[in-house]
């Protein structure tokens, strides 16, 4: 039937296509296209599969999966996985993140980086390094991102950064020249390097062109907003901003003031905006696409697989999936309501259900950010809370005990209200957390919890307005915990979407940024998220795969599980020689 | 989305000229056999009140149910899952009943609620004619000049995704097709006799509309309600394809398929059998609706086969 | 002439002002897009969200604000939408403009297809190609959009494949950057354009080639053709001349009332194929409750409704002699 009815649409569709079968686009000239080596390697050499002689020339399209209206990737509301791709291109970092998980100094950018004792380090811009109109990249452009985010010189409400970790320790940043910075701390910070790295670089000398001088509250807000909502007319990348296609399509050209030592042989660098995931192997398959990094699903994988024109690779990844409870919800901020939920879900079972299906080997993970195998420091916190394990009798005596009641036609509170429904929110198309959603629901409905699934398609959105009771989503891991692990847990921070946390826990988040010492640093970390674990406000799921397809004559693009994920070499993507 | 109901609803023809129980029953039985005769019809009648039994009774015989799931993740047909299933090991037979049921009920219910409301709007705007008519028509008119499904996406979003919402948002905005044939058939019967005669006796408007008027509009009336059940299942699905519709967990057909649309080369009975099942609701509905035009109309017999 | 098509249009202003008065009440209801911001953590002080308030006229009683909406209309202003940086006008205007091209070829596709099966299965009644043609013609009205859509889809990479090249494209309303003159952007458009007209496309044709085989049949048997035969006049002068055009006549009307329908079906093909169209406008409107854009979206669609459907009477004077407008 299957076949029948396919040969039957492609019959009519050859029959129009006799009239317009005349070379329409370059592609058209794919049927000899030379193989790259693949991806074969990447499990042993992660940094340096799929490496290949690229030749002159030609056009590269990068599928990203989500659009965006904000541009300032240092900001809040603007920090995404998928923005923050395309505009590593026109913003340079002076730490890159490597697939091998590993930090590497961006050498193109940068002369050194030497934390020269503990609480000084002395950065030396290289002298060819300039924006695209000429002006150096300097230590002014260093000064704007530590003055928007170290909450002194702006309110971090008005200037909504990112993250402050590392900027609020500043005490000065001086140069004599611009280029060699001397950065002066108030006490030692463990990821020195994630400071910068995390941050991209934004051209101050243009913000203040726009908004005035960046010496006052006032105008360091506008700045971060004139970043926020201007499209990049700046590059400081290896390439530059063409033209843009609301919502649809960046086109980039080389930056011809790109100081690098590599140079770009792609004439273009696509990116293309698919929001709807699931037709990213199709648009692959067909050539519209040249390479994805998209969330595996089951029916993907499979077509992935069944790609003759592609490679495709799925690795371990950093990034995590999790539910976050809004703990200001009226009856989540009850503790036993949340730790009934957490109890009564059985993560293994949520595996099984989805992700278990292509990668056989994902388990249910038990940290926040140290990660078994990545960080010699790993520990689990989460089993002794009895979180994920799917207890649902446990669950029933929490809420018992806490003076519920369990009626078969709903929960009663102590105080004798009913539980109203509870909305869990997944991303609109993302089948594993709808899914795992849709699980979650049916496992607490014995405790008379109603959970109304419901998708939305504005991730940042409903995150940043807090529209949700429970939600599904995932952390892009970095390899600097104790940077993310105090901008995530934080009962301060922005991006602690779960409201929860005490002064205790941030105390001690606080103090492993500070602690030099690394092993003390994780220990540390880890008191903190025992005790956060036991909120029972974020549930870590399981660590998300990494899926990567290219077409086969595409080289130098591999998978990078880091939160630079595959642009972080983007210099070098290139189409393989003949 | 085309509009069938005009289409197939062309030059209605009055029943009878008068009620008279004898006349009634000759005449009902004369539609029947008429119908009887287009076998296409019959048997799609068949096969519909098969599916409709499939639907409402068989989620109570089935052994799974739509929102439990199975050990068997993405299996392909076989005896212990007839319609294979799904990733998370949902039984695709009893999704597809329960899709089934959630878009016959609410196709059934646009076609009660819009028949019922556009007749009576039809009939006062032929019984009265006039200014009425101009006015009641105009009205009518408003949602022909809007795209159907645009209009039910939008309201349909306030809603929060009941079945009976999503009917009415619908049936709302396809009443008007009803209204115009019935008003059509009442402007032609309104001159006849037996109604001067209703008239003459100090019959009310009301009555007559209703006792006299829409009895003898019935053919037309019953042909326009099929139509809107097929039309209906299309707008549903269409809408819940866009996420606007039935909301998950909850399941339609339409919502089946969308979930599919990537599985079509990989685990192709995901997307065939609720869209099969679509196409033969949707077809089974329109050959009945055919059938009864045929036979309800016996002017229309002579061109069809 | 003229005369007739000013009246025309000056008595679908008030339909489109009441359909308009209806869907405004109804979606302001629906929702405030400023709870959004509401939600914000931290919250914008009061005086953000009240200017943002009065910027969206949302502090104003709701037939004031259908008032203001209205009348800036009037001056040729669609009205602030929630996303602040967004210009209604040119945006909508602009995706209109994609998913017309769309709409339009698609209509002519079914179009000539319905005509030329309708007659063919007229002609030749009850062969076997009538009966082939009635059975598509019910079996796509039975099916989809969304459905066929993607399947077409696969059929297209299916044939890609098999011609080694890529014909048929799957995302969007055209290619990124088109290297070379007008030829290769005609092309390349085309190439994006074959599948999503054939999904909208054939829904239309099964319904409109049933309506013209009906008409040509009643056309066929009618005394005039008869006689037209009678009179000694060869069978393909009465087909041209007599039959066909008088057949015509009921599918002008026809596929005048489908516009609306076929803007709707439109909505589904572009989600189905990634367009940056007008479908995703309105369905991005819808969620962000951004009530001044749904509005833009059903004026202009609404516009486009009656102009058509004026045009299409026009024609069907010039059409049918018996008819004549003054």
């Amino acid at each position: 039937m299957r076949r029948g009815l396919t040969v039957l649409a492609a019959l009519v569709l050859g029959l129009t296509a006799c009239a317009s079968n005349q070379p329409s686009t370059e592609q058209q000239n794919q049927g000899q296209t030379a193989t790259s080596v693949g991806f074969s390697e990447c499990p042993k050499a992660p940094a340096t599969c799929n490496t290949g002689q690229r030749r002159q020339g030609g056009q590269l399209i990068y599928a990203l999966e989500q659009q965006w209206t904000n541009w300032n990737v240092n900001s809040a509301g603007g920090n995404l996985l998928y923005s923050a791709q395309a505009l590593a291109l026109l913003n340079p970092g002076i730490f890159s993140q490597n697939p091998d998980a590993k930090v590497g100094l961006n050498t193109d950018l940068m002369e050194s980086a030497e934390l020269v004792d503990p609480t000084t380090i002395v950065y030396k811009i290289r002298k060819e390094a300039v924006w695209d109109d000429g002006t150096p990249i300097s230590v002014k452009d260093l000064q704007y991102l530590w003055r928007v985010a170290n909450g002194k010189d702006c309110d971090v409400a008005k200037c909504t950064p990112y993250t402050q970790a590392g900027f609020d320790q500043i005490e000065s940043i001086e140069s004599p020249d611009g280029k060699t910075v001397t950065v002066k701390l108030s006490k030692p910070f463990a990821e020195w390097q994630a400071m910068w790295q995390q941050s991209r670089i934004y051209p101050a000398h243009i913000a203040e062109k726009a908004v005035g001088p960046l010496d006052n509250e006032a105008n360091l807000a506008k700045a971060v907003e004139f970043f926020s909502k201007t499209v990049p007319t700046w590059s400081g990348g290896p390439y530059k901003l063409q033209e843009y296609k609301q919502g649809d399509s960046l086109v980039m050209v080389p930056n011809p003031r790109w100081y690098g030592k590599e140079k770009p042989t792609l004439d273009r660098l696509i990116f293309k905006i698919i929001t709807d995931v699931p037709q990213l192997p199709t648009a692959l398959a067909n050539r519209e696409v040249n390479a994805i990094y998209p969330q595996p699903q089951v029916d993907m994988v499979q077509q992935l697989k069944q790609d003759q024109n592609s490679n495709f690779y799925i690795g371990p990844g950093l990034g995590w999936e999790h539910f976050d409870i809004r703990t200001t919800n009226e009856f989540l901020k009850d503790k036993a309501l949340r730790q009934a939920l957490f109890t009564a879900v059985d993560r293994q079972a949520l595996i099984d259900k989805t992700v278990g299906q292509f990668a056989p080997d994902i388990k249910p993970l038990n940290n926040y950010n140290l990660f078994e195998g990545v960080s010699p420091h790993y520990k689990d916190v989460i089993t002794p809370t009895g979180a994920g394990g799917g207890d649902i009798e446990k669950a029933k005596s929490v809420l018992t005990e806490a003076g519920y009641k369990v009626n078969p036609d709903g929960l009663v509170t102590p105080d004798g209200k009913k539980v109203a429904p509870l909305r869990l929110r997944y991303t609109g198309g993302n089948e594993v957390r709808k899914v795992m959603c849709e699980q979650f629901a049916e496992m607490v409905r014995p405790l008379g919890v109603t959970l109304k699934v419901e998708p939305t398609d504005d991730l940042s959105g409903t995150l940043g307005s807090g529209d949700f009771d429970i939600m599904i989503f995932g952390w892009t891991g970095t390899i600097f915990p104790f940077v993310n692990a105090k901008q995530y847990w934080s009962s301060t921070s922005a991006s602690n979407y779960s409201r929860f946390g005490d002064k205790e826990i941030d105390g001690l988040l606080a103090k492993a940024v500070e602690t030099a010492d690394l092993a003390a640093a994780s220990d540390l970390l880890n008191q903190a998220l025992d005790k956060f674990a036991a909120g029972y406000a974020v549930l870590p799921i399981y660590q998300k795969p990494t899926a990567i397809a290219v077409n086969k004559d595409v080289v130098n693009i591999r998978n990078n599980p880091t939160g630079d994920g595959p642009v972080y070499n983007a210099k070098d993507w290139g189409l393989l020689a003949q | 989305m085309t509009d069938p109901l005009e289409q197939q609803v062309r030059a209605p023809v009055p029943l009878a000229d008068q009620p008279f129980a004898v006349t009634e029953r000759t005449q009902t039985q004369l539609v029947l056999r008429r119908f009887l005769r287009h076998r296409l019809a019959v048997f799609s009648l068949l096969v519909f009140v098969l599916i409709v039994l499939f639907a409402f009774v068989g989620p109570l015989l089935w052994k799974y149910t739509y929102f439990t799931s199975t050990p068997d993740n993405s299996q392909p047909p076989s005896l212990d899952h007839p319609f294979g299933t799904t990733g998370d090991g949902k039984d695709l037979l009893a999704l597809v009943m329960r899709g089934t049921q959630q878009s016959v009920k609410i196709s059934l219910l646009i076609a009660v609620v819009s028949t019922a409301f556009g007749t009576i709007w039809g009939a006062a705007a032929g019984y009265f004619r006039g200014v009425v008519d101009a006015v009641l028509m105009r009205i009518a008119d408003l949602v022909i000049i809007l795209p159907i499904l645009a209009v039910a996406a939008v309201l349909a979003n306030s809603s929060d995704g009941a079945w009976w919402m999503v009917s009415l948002v619908i049936a709302g905005l396809v009443w008007s097709h009803v209204a115009r044939v019935v008003r059509g058939v009442v402007l032609s019967l309104r001159e006849r006799e037996f109604v001067e005669a209703a008239r003459a006796l100090g019959a009310t408007d009301a009555r007559i509309i209703f006792r006299h008027l829409v009895p003898n509009a019935i053919g037309p009336i019953i042909v326009a309600a099929t139509i809107l059940v097929a039309s209906g299942i299309l707008i549903e699905t269409a809408l819940s394809f866009l996420g606007f519709g039935v909301q998950p967990p909850d399941t339609s057909l339409g919502i089946l398929v969308s979930e599919a649309r990537t599985a079509v080369q990989t685990r192709p009975w995901l997307f065939y059998f609720p869209g099969l099942f679509i196409i033969l609701i949707a077809l089974c509905v329109n050959f009945i609706g055919d059938g009864l035009r045929d036979a309800l109309d016996p002017k229309q017999t002579r061109v069809r086969q | 002439m003229l005369a007739y098509a000013l009246r025309r249009v000056a008595a679908s202003i008030p339909v489109i002002l009441a359909a308009t008065f209806v869907v405004f009440i109804l979606v302001s209801l629906t929702g405030n897009p400023v709870d959004r911001l509401r939600l914000l953590d931290p919250p914008p002080p009061p005086e953000v969200l009240a200017a943002e308030e009065h910027r969206l006229f949302i502090d104003q009683p709701l037939l004031t604000r259908y008032w203001l909406w209205l009348s800036g209309i009037l001056r040729g202003d669609f009205g602030p939408s929630a996303d602040q940086y967004l210009q209604i006008g040119p945006e909508v205007f602009s995706r209109f403009a994609v998913t017309f091209r769309l709409v339009l070829l698609a209509m002519l596709v079914a179009l000539v297809l319905a005509v030329i099966v309708g007659v063919i299965s007229a002609v030749r009644q009850y062969t076997v190609i009538d009966y082939t043609s009635t059975f598509f013609g019910f079996l796509f009205l039975a099916m989809p959009s969304f459905w066929l859509a993607v399947l077409l889809k696969e059929g297209g990479v299916f044939a890609n494949n098999n011609l080694g090249a890529t014909v048929f494209y799957t995302v969007g309303e055209s290619s990124v950057v088109v290297e070379g003159g007008f030829l290769e952007r005609f092309l390349d458009g085309l190439g994006h354009l074959i599948l999503p007209t054939i999904a909208l496309a054939l829904i239309s044709f099964a319904s409109w080639s049933r309506y013209q085989r009906a008409s040509m049949l009643e056309v066929l048997n009618s005394d005039y053709v008869r006689l037209a035969r009678a009179k000694g006049l060869r069978w393909r002068k009465v087909m041209t001349r007599h039959a066909l055009r008088t057949a015509l006549i009921p599918l002008v009307t026809i596929t005048a009332l489908d516009l609306a329908n076929i803007i709707g079906g439109a909505v589904v093909t572009e989600t189905v194929f990634q367009w940056r169209g007008a479908g995703r406008l309105l369905l991005d409107a819808i969620r962000a409750r951004d009530v001044h854009v749904v509005m833009a979206w059903l004026l202009v669609a609404s516009v486009a409704v009656v102009l058509f459907n004026l045009l299409a009477d026009l024609l069907y004077a010039k059409l049918d002699p018996r008819i004549r407008y003054d």
